[in-house]
């Protein structure tokens, strides 16, 4: 092959690469306005807990700190998210979340500040009675945000089953050893089975571990596609006579360990003993992996470079 | 009168030699091109054949560019639990 041709190719490659697992899941969209709406909830029990609070430090004369300019971070971080939402704009939905959660903890440390400023048991005693009838409505809020996440997250995870299934097709039709892929596929189905009892609890912290669940089982099932792939494409390489050969056998090889060591280390438990860990681990998992994808993606280069 | 006739007559013969002169040069080009022509048919032939065996020799190995498509992996993250820990105001803040 031409080195023009080779350096095209290679071109088209990467392009293709970076936009051609932009599958999307078509339940994507659901999910973001079902968490959107459980903010929404957060967000207007927020402004009317502030404006309750007020209202008891005017009863009791006491002081009370300008929350507005806090709420207005909140409203502007809300209309973000929604049109992240509108836009069904995975990247953008998740920017748009995070710097609400550092305006909403922002407001949190505010709150906690005015409180240690000249206040009385009476003040306290008042926002306490104000907040239940607030509480009890955010509450029922949520609940119909939840309900609206319970469905969008079964078909959420039912539509990435589908297309890992495909993957394994493709896969087995090669003749490529899938089974790690299918042992991930079935903890996936095990994960859809408990969608409803943990959304029936009405607690956020279960339907949290879902999460964390499922972000490790995507992780996992990836991984186990690299390997996968590795252990299928070595012995063609090793026979044929790309010009690469030698490296693709090489960094094939090292992957191969970096994965199986990833694999280990993020094993999948069902069990989520406490969120925080998890997902702490979860995050972990992830970072170990972001270099292993590109490693993954740069031997695909080498093989087309070779060809 | 007699000068617009002279005038046109003027007219005329310019363009008649204007037009010669035009066409003198039109010829003496395509017999320069067609001796072009042939020497560049004949190397085209050549390269023809040359690219011909190139082709060849260069195709793609579709084997391999099959492998090579198979290392495609997503890299986003699943929507996860983000927004569901994000702490209201409470009396217990205070």
């Amino acid at each position: 092959m031409s080195d023009f041709m080779k350096w095209l190719l290679t071109v088209v490659f990467v392009v293709l690469a970076s936009v051609s697992f932009a599958w999307t899941n078509d339940a994507l969209p659901e999910m973001l306005e079902a968490r959107y709406e459980y903010t929404v909830c957060n967000v207007e029990y927020t402004d009317e807990w502030l404006e309750m609070r007020e209202d008891c430090a005017d009863q009791e004369e006491v002081p009370v700190f300008d929350s507005s300019e806090y709420m207005d971070a909140l409203y502007d971080d809300l209309e973000d998210l929604e049109e992240a939402t509108e836009e069904a704009d995975r990247f953008e939905f998740g920017v748009a979340m995070w710097q609400l959660g550092l305006d909403s903890l922002d407001l949190l440390v505010a709150i906690i500040a005015d409180a240690l400023t000249d206040k009385n048991l009476d003040f306290f005693s008042c926002v306490r009675d104000g907040e239940e009838p607030l509480m009890e409505d955010r509450d029922d809020c949520r609940l119909d945000a939840m309900e609206l996440e319970r469905e969008a997250a079964k078909d959420y995870v039912n539509n990435e089953i589908d297309y890992a299934n495909d993957q394994i097709e493709d896969m087995d039709e090669l003749g490529a050893d899938t089974s790690g892929m299918e042992e991930v596929v079935e903890y996936g189905e095990e994960l859809v089975d408990d969608i409803d009892p943990a959304f029936d609890t009405g607690e956020i912290s279960e339907i949290r571990k879902l999460h964390l669940r499922h972000s490790r089982l995507v992780l996992l099932f990836r991984l186990e596609k690299m390997l996968a792939t590795i252990d299928y494409v070595e012995p063609i390489i090793e026979d044929g006579d790309n010009d690469n050969k030698e490296e693709i056998l090489e960094r094939g090889d090292e992957l191969r360990d970096e994965v199986e060591e990833v694999l280990d280390q993020c094993e999948y438990s069902d069990e989520v003993d406490d969120n925080f860990d998890y997902g702490r681990d979860n995050l972990e998992c992830w970072d170990d992996s972001i270099d292993l994808f590109d490693e993954f993606i740069a031997i695909g280069v080498l093989i087309l470079e070779g060809a | 009168m007699n000068t617009k006739i002279l005038l046109l007559l003027l007219l005329g013969v310019s363009f008649l030699f204007f037009g010669c002169a035009k066409k003198a040069a039109e010829t003496d080009n395509v017999s320069e091109t067609d001796d072009v022509t042939e020497e560049e048919e004949t190397a085209d032939e050549e390269d023809e054949t040359t690219e011909e065996d190139n082709e060849t020799a260069e195709e793609p190995d579709e084997e391999e560019e099959e492998l090579a498509d198979l290392f495609d992996i997503d890299k986003d993250k699943p929507v996860g639990d983000e927004g569901l820990d994000v702490e209201s105001p409470s009396s217990e803040s205070e």
